[in-house]
């Protein structure tokens, strides 16, 4: 099991505008609960 | 999405909520009519985030019998699958990440119908605040 997120935190995700965004800034402020779903539809 | 309901459990808790998919930005838009959620959504075409939340991917992973039992138990709840938009033989998980960097929790998910609880998440959220009072 995953302990550490330091390399998620570089990665990127898209926004719906097609925006990169760093995942790490996701929980930068406060904690980041992610919900990876199987896929959209 | 049974997460609507813990949405502002997890958010009382002074943490977001981000769902993460896989497939073209373009079906964001699509997903968020289809489910109502109002949080924020982001997308991992590449997988390479899922690889890396060592989430699993495979065609065994999703043609089982818990696969099935799962799909028609969605179906009988009204949440019919359509046309996949993404990779169908990937699964998910829920990871929650303090600021940090510290992983307070990791689910993966072993079946489609195994999906992550709001609960579980609220319940990891409250335990890190009481070993950080």
């Amino acid at each position: 099991m995953l302990s550490r997120a330091d390399d998620l935190a570089k990665m990127t995700v898209l926004d719906a505008a097609g925006t990169t965004v760093e995942l790490g800034t996701l929980w930068r402020d406060k904690p980041a609960a992610l919900v990876f779903v199987r896929h959209f539809g | 999405m049974q997460l609507h309901r813990d949405l502002d459990k997890i958010r009382a808790a002074g943490a977001e909520l981000y769902v993460i998919g896989n497939g073209s930005p373009s079906f964001i838009e699509g997903f968020r009519a289809e489910t109502k959620w109002t949080g924020p959504i982001y997308t991992d075409p590449s997988l390479a985030v899922y690889k890396a939340a060592e989430l699993k991917r495979g065609v065994t992973k999703t043609l089982n019998p818990f696969a099935l039992g799962g799909t028609v138990k969605a179906f009988m709840n009204g949440n019919r699958q359509g046309r996949v938009q993404g990779d169908a033989w990937q699964q998910g998980g829920a990871l929650v990440i303090a600021p940090d960097g510290a992983v307070l929790w990791h689910h993966v998910s072993d079946r489609p119908d195994d999906i992550a609880s709001g609960s579980d998440i609220a319940a990891a959220l409250s335990e890190k605040r009481r070993a950080q009072p």
